[in-house]
């Protein structure tokens, strides 16, 4: 019996040693993981900061213009070279440019309050038209009064006016066809006429 | 303006195509802006008034005033005190030949004038008409088929690239990217009525479509971009 007491207790203190070291094992795995986690992740940004003060600034901004440009580039290839032009228009900085002249902007780079209605700007994908607010000399809000409809950023807002409509690319068919439906003359006589009417119109105001 | 007949039922006579081309011929000499003697002409020379003239005349200036109204302006045959009532009497020309077909007992054909159709009952193939939508970047082409009956089929818009087209709601814009715009109505008067109008209002015509019961749209724009009505791919084979 005596025999098997401290075999048995050197047993059992055996054990507990044991599970206070993989115990202990664990629980420095755990605060290892943790502290590289987190230092890792320190020590990347370090890492970039390090690079350079400014490009470590550009890291933030980068992901706000990400959304908002990539979204205007529009599947055409013909568009391409037009991107910015067509990108400018819906973005609140382009609103402030049809405002400003005609306020007349002080010097300051601030505006006279009032509320200034832009022209409408074709963006290729549709036509923009924006309504800048100006307080205090600053622009305080930007109206969009016409979106384009065919973006996912305005359908979500134009959906409660107007149903979203589906775009396709044309292309041509090799299907055999009866008919053939087709813009003749007489539309465009109309259309050339209601234009040489309205080039009257705007010649004599 | 090229005028197609097809008649698929099988008493269709020689004697009845001529009926019909003669009807159209009857049309373009009364309608006709380019020729001095039409009535029409002898209207906007103020010959005679438009009250004063035949029934039909005043038929197409009542369905104009209808239209007129319809599209909130955006549709008018009167420019510079000239009537020229055109964007409405090619549709309406081709619906009256397609009642007189019907009336003689006819139930598949259809008539083509200048690309605007009325298509009723089936083809050759006892199939529904299958209308294709020329290419306006190569007439020779076309980018989609059609599978349509007992309806029109219409379409406005210009071949010509660039070309400045002014809204009438505001002329200070110009509208220089719809090239092509196809509607598919209850009748091809309806459909060449609402087509000439969508055209003018630019892009926002294809949303004048939309909210048109029982009519369907394809736009297209200068960058090859078609939009379409929510109900349009029902009518699309290809």
């Amino acid at each position: 019996m005596a025999k098997n007491q401290p075999a048995y207790k050197s047993s059992f203190f055996r054990k507990i040693k044991k599970f206070s070291l993989s115990a202990f094992m664990v629980v420095t795995f755990v605060a290892y993981t943790l502290h590289e986690h987190l230092v890792g992740a320190d020590g990347r940004n370090i890492a970039i900061a390090a690079a350079g003060g400014p490009p470590s600034q550009q890291v933030v901004p980068s992901p706000q213009v990400a959304p908002t440009g990539t979204p205007f580039v529009f599947p055409t290839p013909e568009t391409a070279p037009a991107a910015p032009q067509s990108a400018s228009p819906t973005l609140p900085p382009t609103a402030t440019q049809p405002a400003a002249p005609t306020p007349t902007a002080a010097a300051k780079g601030q505006y006279k309050s009032g509320t200034y209605v832009g022209p409408v700007v074709d963006a290729y994908y549709g036509y923009v038209q924006v309504k800048a607010v100006v307080q205090n000399g600053q622009l305080a809000n930007v109206q969009f009064m016409q979106y384009p409809n065919d973006r996912f950023t305005s359908v979500r807002i134009n959906s409660i006016a107007m149903p979203y409509l589906t775009s396709e690319a044309i292309q041509a068919q090799s299907a055999n066809v009866d008919i053939i439906t087709g813009a003749t003359l007489t539309s465009e006589a109309f259309a050339q006429s209601l234009q040489t009417a309205l080039d009257a119109a705007r010649a004599s105001s | 303006m090229p005028v197609t007949v097809e008649v698929v039922d099988a008493e269709a006579t020689e004697e009845l195509l001529d009926t019909i081309f003669s009807y159209f011929e009857y049309i373009d000499e009364k309608f006709s802006t380019y020729k001095d003697n039409s009535e029409i002409s002898q209207i906007n020379r103020r010959a005679i008034t438009p009250e004063q003239s035949s029934e039909d005349m005043r038929t197409v200036f009542a369905l104009a005033e209808q239209t007129r109204q319809e599209t909130n302006g955006y549709f008018n045959i009167l420019h510079d005190g000239i009537y020229d009532p055109s964007g409405v009497v090619k549709g309406w020309a081709i619906r009256r030949a397609a009642e007189i077909l019907r009336q003689k007992g006819f139930r598949n054909f259809y008539v083509d004038a200048g690309g605007d159709i009325e298509a009723v009952g089936k083809n050759h193939l006892d199939q529904k008409w299958r209308v294709g939508i020329r290419n306006p970047f190569n007439p020779n082409e076309t980018v989609k088929v059609l599978s349509v009956t007992n309806c029109g089929v219409a379409t406005s818009g210009t071949y010509i690239r660039g070309q400045h087209i002014y809204n009438p709601k505001n002329d200070a814009q110009p509208i220089t990217d719809i090239v092509s715009m196809t509607v598919i109505g209850p009748n091809v008067c309806d459909a060449d009525r609402f087509a000439t109008a969508a055209f003018a209002m630019g892009r926002e015509g294809i949303f004048f479509i939309e909210s048109l019961e029982g009519y369907e749209g394809y736009m297209i724009d200068q960058h090859r971009q078609a939009t379409l009505t929510r109900g349009f791919p029902k009518y699309t084979i290809l």
